[in-house]
């Protein structure tokens, strides 16, 4: 059993005329709206285990756990939970005991269910408040309003993964080679998730179970002893994990669901994410670019404006004010008009496979760790381009990326970028989407320990001695400050780059006295 | 083979009686629209809850007299860096001014279904049960009125959203424009029944009869015009609109402070700016309280802030003028609609600037600088209250004054009588007030030409409106339903572009210019499809 209660009160002020009196002061400013808050949760769970060993050659787990969560409304509290694992240690089986070269042999599988409850205490209530912001003055006194400020959702049930694991656990030579193979497949159903409404319900958002997805990979961990001598040892740690999402179903019978990034003002209603369903989970979505409209796509009316030729689609903007140097977008319907209709997938967050390559050496005294951490095939959307290079804000007196002085003008009409003022929005484009595929060396460290004879008459029981530098040197291709960058992190909207704090190279010298 | 030799059995007892309470926890911080309106003050609150709306900068705190409605053949945008936006027609779907007055319309509606659902609830004295009641029905027929005019048919729904999943309540279908006006009329001429007068009101904030009435006389001037046509509809105006000349509530301000202002037409204005009333001619205002300063509220917006008198010094600005941008500036051809005597042209249209160096001085601006002069009605210098935000001001906005209600009757009249003097006397009241003559007595300066034909007179109501009611968010609507809209803006955008005289304005131009077709609704927002599967691609106004 569990409960919380939360309780926050406060009160403000501004336009303090003494500040120096501090809280004391506050009562002489203008005291804004006090903060009055508190909530509470339940919770009561009930958990069964069953273990069963048979000569270390068979072990079998049982589990059932039923949780009741007070966030839930009644019908809905409850969630149940099974799981259930096995594993075979045919090592310890005389056959493969007698094959010499084997030292460990583990079969694993498992499969279980586990549930989240991770909303608001009260998420599933409708509420009626009375915020200061929604009073309205009449006769010049302001009265105080109230009004329902959320929709509740009495349907709110537990979230529910289920996973299926097998793994394989292999050890050679006396363990100094060990390889750990791993397959799973996880779903996650009813996804808790605080869902978009059509504003005209009169609400933003509500919390829904909303659909289904499934997390299936395959990863492979080798660990190797390759050289173990007394002043000399090496070793090394490989892995590789190849992981795919997918939309299993949305609620409502939709087919697709759209997320935006509200990143800027004028953007935050424009799509950048799609999830749809039998795709994976968080696809870029938008224009396809054209590079720029070029002289050959305008009628020359001689006096130094062009009037672009009828059978060229227009970038969204009405077609009298795009001029040669424009951006221009790929016309996927063929009706010559720019629109929503024109909006595909145009990338995708997630990488093919990532891993990472660890070597460890000893030498003596001396110790050497290398890291290296790779990630292929997934797509970074970098906004900062579409603010920095062609001013797609259009904000006065702002500064661009170099790669911006080669833009498209009468005189540089190879030029891929549109000219100055070229840029139309009403959808992100692929010409902002990037291959973010990197191999970072990321870690690299050399210590040195101080032998102890001499140490010990200054009294010092151990001195160490190191040098150490993270994210060294990156490999990639994308033009960003970081391809490891995930601005709006979650499922749905994985790499986007806006304004991202770069991770920082860091290099670190220094010296550990044990006394 | 091996045999498992123990068996285990496990069982579980839930005991699920003695957890129901445990688990039964309630809201303390909120309460549940179960539980509220259940007395006369809730429905009071809630009553202000669904006319906060209104006060927003996504609705008359800003954008329903600036970015959604300036770009008019009354004014354009002051500012040559705005080359995308609904202030110049440049947008698509995903504007985000568009969402917004989108999603603070049916927030207003939502607000209104939850208080008409509830009214029945308290026990308390029928009359003001009827009043509140009368007030939250025409509240949603304008919110309505407001989606209507702005996008055509829409999702129209008159219950409490009933649920956030069931797809019935959340895909829910345009409605036809023609019976999206039918809930409308319904809702306001239930109203009008259970509205209070102005009188017993004391002020326009509170919706009154005269106030209904005014608005149903606009609501059906918009079905007699562009999309619905339905002429008849014209004799439906005038008969409201008489209503409210016949209430004997309402008359013109003929009167003003001379140590403040120099015309009856401009003290309507400077009321609104001081927090004074005249309901007499101020029939119904959004208003706008305080200076986000002396206290917590957030009810001042951004009348005489955004569109005003430009004043932008770079250090503190004193608060005898107060700070303003000056984001709209008359056209060339409003300013000629007006002739040297009417009081209304030098009030509406700034005909000076301030320097923003002190001493702050008055520069008159000339013959040749007409495009240079900043909408002039709402002035920040005319505020009482102190200290003045830079950025809000308690200048409350005209939603119905009374010469818009006799032009009304003159429009109407002249639809279905022909150039009549009933028509002839609303129109002349208008312009005699205008010219600061008596208005009872026939003025040979003030008075419309006499024997104009009935398409001469329609003409000429169509500027008169314009001289008497510009900036005051209405011009787009009427050019619209007159059905001249988009020939109307490419003529001005055009003329502004072209004006051999206009050398530092010719970018102006591109708000008309980039008018065509579909504009004369805007587009259903980005926000409203992505979520709504019963608004499709197929569903959205042409062009968008």
């Amino acid at each position: 059993m569990q409960a919380s209660n939360y309780n926050v009160y406060g009160i403000s002020a501004t336009q303090l005329p003494n500040e120096s009196l501090g809280l004391s002061g506050l009562d002489e400013g203008t005291v804004q709206a006090p903060t009055a808050y508190t909530s509470d949760w339940t919770m009561r769970s009930y958990v069964g285990r069953f273990n069963y060993n048979f000569k270390s050659l068979y072990y079998f787990t049982a589990s059932f756990r039923a949780d009741g969560s007070s966030r839930f409304f009644p019908g809905h509290r409850w969630g149940y939970f099974p799981a259930l694992s096995g594993a075979w240690r045919f090592y310890n089986e005389g056959f493969f005991r007698n094959l010499g070269f084997l030292s460990d042999g583990k079969l694993r599988l498992g499969w279980g269910q586990n549930g989240n409850n991770r909303v608001g205490d009260f998420d599933a209530y409708s509420t009626i408040t009375l915020p200061i912001s929604m009073s309205y003055p009449i006769n010049n006194v302001p009265i105080r309003g109230a009004g329902p400020t959320a929709i509740g959702n009495p349907e709110l049930k537990w979230e529910t993964t289920e996973e299926t694991n097998i793994g394989l656990d292999l050890g050679f030579l006396n363990n100094d080679i060990t390889l750990t193979t791993e397959v799973y497949r996880k779903n996650t159903k009813d996804l808790l998730l605080r869902a978009d409404l059509a504003p005209s319900t009169g609400y933003a958002s509500a919390f829904k179970n909303i659909g289904s997805v499934q997390n299936e990979g395959l990863e492979f961990t080798l660990n190797t002893k390759n050289i173990n001598k007394k002043n000399f040892q090496w070793s090394t740690s490989f892995n590789i994990a190849f992981n795919r999402n997918k939309v299993l179903g949305l609620n409502e019978s939709q087919n697709f669901m759209l997320t935006n990034i509200r990143w800027d003002n004028n953007w935050q209603n424009v799509p950048a994410y799609i999830a749809k369903v039998g795709q994976p989970i968080g696809q870029m979505y938008g224009f396809v670019s054209d590079g720029v409209y070029q002289l050959s796509d305008f009628v020359d009316n001689g006096n130094g404006t062009y009037t672009l030729k009828a059978d060229v689609p227009n970038n969204g903007n009405s077609r009298a004010n795009i001029k040669p140097g424009d951006i221009k977008y790929k016309d996927l319907n063929g009706d010559k008009i720019i629109n929503s209709a024109d909006y595909t997938v145009i990338g995708n967050g997630s990488p093919k496979h990532q891993g990472g390559l660890n070597n460890n050496f000893n030498y003596k005294n001396f110790d050497l760790n290398i890291f290296f951490q790779w990630s292929y095939g997934n797509d970074i959307l970098n906004v900062n381009r579409l603010m920095f290079e062609g001013n797609g804000l259009n904000k006065s007196f702002l500064n661009q990326f170099a790669s911006y002085n080669d833009r498209w003008s009468m005189t540089n009409q190879e030029s891929i970028n549109f000219r100055t003022n070229g840029f139309f929005g009403g959808g992100y484009s692929s010409r902002y989407v990037e291959d973010a595929s990197y191999l970072r060396l990321k870690t690299v460290s050399l210590g040195y320990n101080v032998s102890k004879t001499g140490l010990l008459k200054a009294g010092i029981k151990a001195a160490r001695i190191f040098a150490s530098g993270q994210n060294l040197i990156t490999w990639t291709k994308y033009t960003g400050m970081d391809p490891e960058v995930n601005t709006y992190m979650s499922a749905l909207t994985p790499g986007f780059d806006w304004s991202a704090y770069p991770r920082a190279r860091t290099l670190t010298l220094g010296i550990n006295l044990t006394f | 083979m091996k045999y498992i030799k123990y068996f285990f059995i496990l069982i579980l007892v839930i005991s699920v009686s003695s957890c129901k309470k445990f688990l039964d926890t309630k809201p303390t911080d909120f309460l549940a629209p179960e539980t509220y309106y259940s007395t006369e003050d809730q429905l009071n609150n809630a009553l202000m809850g669904v006319y906060d709306p209104l006060g927003w900068e996504t609705m008359y705190g800003n954008n329903l007299f600036a970015n959604l409605t300036i770009c008019t053949d009354e004014s354009f945008w002051n500012r040559a860096a705005q080359t995308t936006g609904t202030q110049v027609n440049v947008f698509d779907y995903s504007n985000i001014d568009v969402a917004n007055l989108w999603a603070a319309c049916y927030t207003g509606i939502e607000r209104a279904n939850m208080l008409i659902a509830n009214v029945k609830k308290p026990q308390m004295d029928e009359a003001k049960r009827e009043n509140i009641l009368g007030q939250a029905m025409f509240l949603r027929g304008y919110y309505y009125f407001l989606l209507a005019t702005n996008f055509g048919g829409v999702p129209l729904k008159t219950v409490p959203q009933p649920s956030v999943s069931n797809p019935v309540y959340i895909n829910v279908p345009r409605s036809s424009i023609k019976d999206l006006y039918t809930q409308i009329l319904s809702d306001m001429t239930e109203a009008e029944g259970k509205l209070n007068t102005i009188t017993v009101n004391g002020n326009p904030g509170y919706i009154s009869k005269t106030a209904c009435q005014g608005i149903l006389a606009r609501v059906n001037l918009n079905m007699a015009g562009f999309p619905l046509n339905e002429t008849a509809r014209f004799a439906e105006a005038l008969s409201w609109a008489k209503k409210v000349e016949a209430s004997g509530e309402q008359t013109l301000n003929t009167a003003y402070n001379s140590s403040l202002t120099n015309s009856a037409y401009s003290q309507i204005f400077i009321n609104q700016m001081r927090d004074e009333y005249n309901i007499k001619e101020s029939i119904w205002e959004v208003e706008f309280y305080g200076n986000r300063i002396s206290d917590a509220f957030v009810e001042s917006g951004r009348l005489g802030n955004t569109i005003g008198l430009a004043f932008s010094p770079s250090v503190d600005s004193p608060d005898s003028l107060g700070y303003s941008y000056g984001f709209a500036n008359t056209t060339r051809r409003h300013y000629l609609r007006y002739d040297n005597a009417d009081q209304r042209r030098d009030w509406a249209i700034a005909p000076f600037r301030y320097n923003n160096t002190a001493p702050y001085a008055r520069v008159n601006w000339t013959a040749s600088t007409i495009y240079n002069r900043n909408v002039g009605k709402w002035r920040r210098s005319f505020e009482k209250l102190t200290p003045k935000n830079k950025n809000y001001t308690p200048t409350n906005f005209p939603l119905l004054r009374y010469s818009d209600v006799l032009l009304m009757i003159a429009e109407a009249e002249n639809e279905v009588n022909g150039p009549t003097t009933t028509a002839y006397n609303a129109l002349n009241q208008v312009r005699r007030r205008a010219y600061g003559v008596s208005l009872a007595a026939a003025s040979p300066t003030a008075d419309a030409p006499a024997a104009m034909g009935k398409d001469n007179f329609r003409t000429f109501i169509q500027e008169e409106r314009s001289r008497e009611l510009c900036y005051e968010g209405l011009r787009k609507y009427d050019l619209i339903r007159w059905g001249i809209y988009v020939a109307r803006m490419n003529e001005i955008g055009n003329e502004m572009a072209n004006d051999p005289t206009n050398t530092a304005f010719k970018w102006g131009g591109l708000g008309g210019q980039s008018v065509s077709e579909k504009n004369v609704l805007l587009p259903i927002p980005s926000t409203e499809m992505s979520v709504n599967k019963a608004i499709t691609a197929k569903d959205q106004n042409p062009g968008w």
